[in-house]
């Protein structure tokens, strides 16, 4: 009986352990995935208006996200995650309930698909070029999101709008060319909540369209410590059409 | 006092798988790397107190383990990170992301100062006890911790 018990304990242990590889459960999600696509239909077909009117900037639509349709902009909070000051990464930006959300340079309030819906309010298109069988290729291979190109910034307080790519740092020299992917359908069914990757992606919203691989095999990419504000310190990232 | 030692030399077996499976970049980009410290724990908690039940870590032992764990994790990540790593999974582990690298820190801290200093005051202790075989000096004030199993 003692046995029993003991093997019992041992069993649920293991099971726990294991949940630590399967994605977070997001119970919302069909709720999200419904009202971002009402969001992006009412705003897609409102948006030439509204570029024309004298109020372009929209704060409602989509939940923590600011979209300026004349400026053809958007921005976020996140918040710094001190981990990668010292650790590498391959995540620029994830959504923090996303099931990534620990593992990147910068956490964010918004959900990928609502940052997803308001890039394509402002009529900014992805090719989905990545798949997510291409996630097992190297660098060599060259397999790269190619869509619309973006300008991503970041301001805090006591400091303007800086480059994203300057918050980073990394182990060898690294193009820097944001692109929309058009990876809603991986998202929406992995959940990870990636909205900015720091290379090539299946699942993230936005990437620097370095090859797929780069981050993980090739550089090395941290946050910069020297530029950065603390661990925790609250961020504004502005998104621009290039 | 068994239990408790066991739960501390568990903790740091724990902390020893949790931060190999952080190191390890497929693992770290894809899991909550602080779940493998929890789950560890209590697989090792459970093993230890059904493997170990005739068995104590003594002084030597303690002292032995506490040096090879640091070691490792030293030898890992450089003291430098070794301030980031723990504190930031058993920060993922626990979802608080607002909770500072500083206060894990401390109380990681005090959970090995404190544990160290306790193992090792009892186990002295015990041995003093076992020591006298004068039963004028064994009083019961003296040995009574030690010989309270």
């Amino acid at each position: 009986m003692k046995k029993k018990i003991i093997t019992l304990l041992v069993m649920g242990t293991l099971v726990f352990s294991l949940m630590a590889c399967q994605k977070k459960e997001e119970p919302a999600k069909e709720d999200t995935a419904t009202q971002t696509d009402d969001a992006k239909t009412e705003s897609t077909g409102t948006e030439t208006e509204e570029a024309d009117s004298t109020d372009t900037i929209d704060s409602t639509t989509f939940p923590n996200i600011t979209v300026d349709y004349a400026k053809k902009e958007l921005s976020f909070e996140a918040t710094v995650n001190g981990t990668y000051f010292t650790e590498g990464t391959r995540h620029g930006i994830v959504a923090a309930d996303g099931s990534n959300g620990e593992k990147s340079v910068l956490r964010a309030v918004p959900k990928a698909l609502d940052y997803e819906a308001a890039l394509t309010a402002l009529g900014l298109k992805g090719d989905t070029a990545v798949g997510l069988d291409d996630m097992k290729s190297s660098p060599a291979d060259n397999i790269r999101n190619t869509g619309d190109p973006l300008e991503v910034f970041v301001k805090w307080d006591g400091q303007d709008e800086i480059p994203f790519n300057e918050i980073l740092k990394a182990d060898k020299d690294f193009d820097w060319n944001v692109v929309v992917t058009g990876n809603k359908e991986v998202q929406t069914s992995t959940g990870t909540g990636c909205i900015l990757c720091l290379d090539s992606c299946a699942a993230g919203i936005s990437a620097n369209n370095i090859p797929v691989g780069s981050a993980t095999s090739d550089i090395v990419f941290n946050g910069n410590a020297d530029v950065l504000p603390a661990d925790g310190t609250t961020v504004t990232v502005i998104v621009r059409a290039k | 006092m068994r239990i408790f030692k066991w739960v501390y030399h568990c903790s740091l077996w724990a902390f020893v798988i949790a931060i190999t499976a952080f190191k390890i970049t497929w693992i770290q980009m894809r899991a909550n790397t602080g779940y493998f410290f929890w789950g560890s724990l209590v697989l090792f908690i459970v093993l230890s107190l059904w493997l170990g039940r005739k068995r104590e870590i003594g002084i030597r032992g303690t002292v032995a383990n506490v040096f090879i764990c640091l070691l490792y994790g030293v030898a890992l990540f450089g003291i430098k990170r070794l301030l980031v790593v723990p504190a930031s999974l058993i920060r993922e582990s626990l979802h608080m992301n607002t909770l500072q690298f500083g206060t894990i820190n401390l109380v990681i801290a005090i959970w090995l100062v404190l544990g160290f200093a306790v193992i090792i005051t009892t186990e002295a202790h015990k041995n003093k006890c076992k020591r006298k075989n004068d039963p004028t000096d064994s009083s019961e004030d003296n040995c009574s911790m030690g010989a309270q199993k």
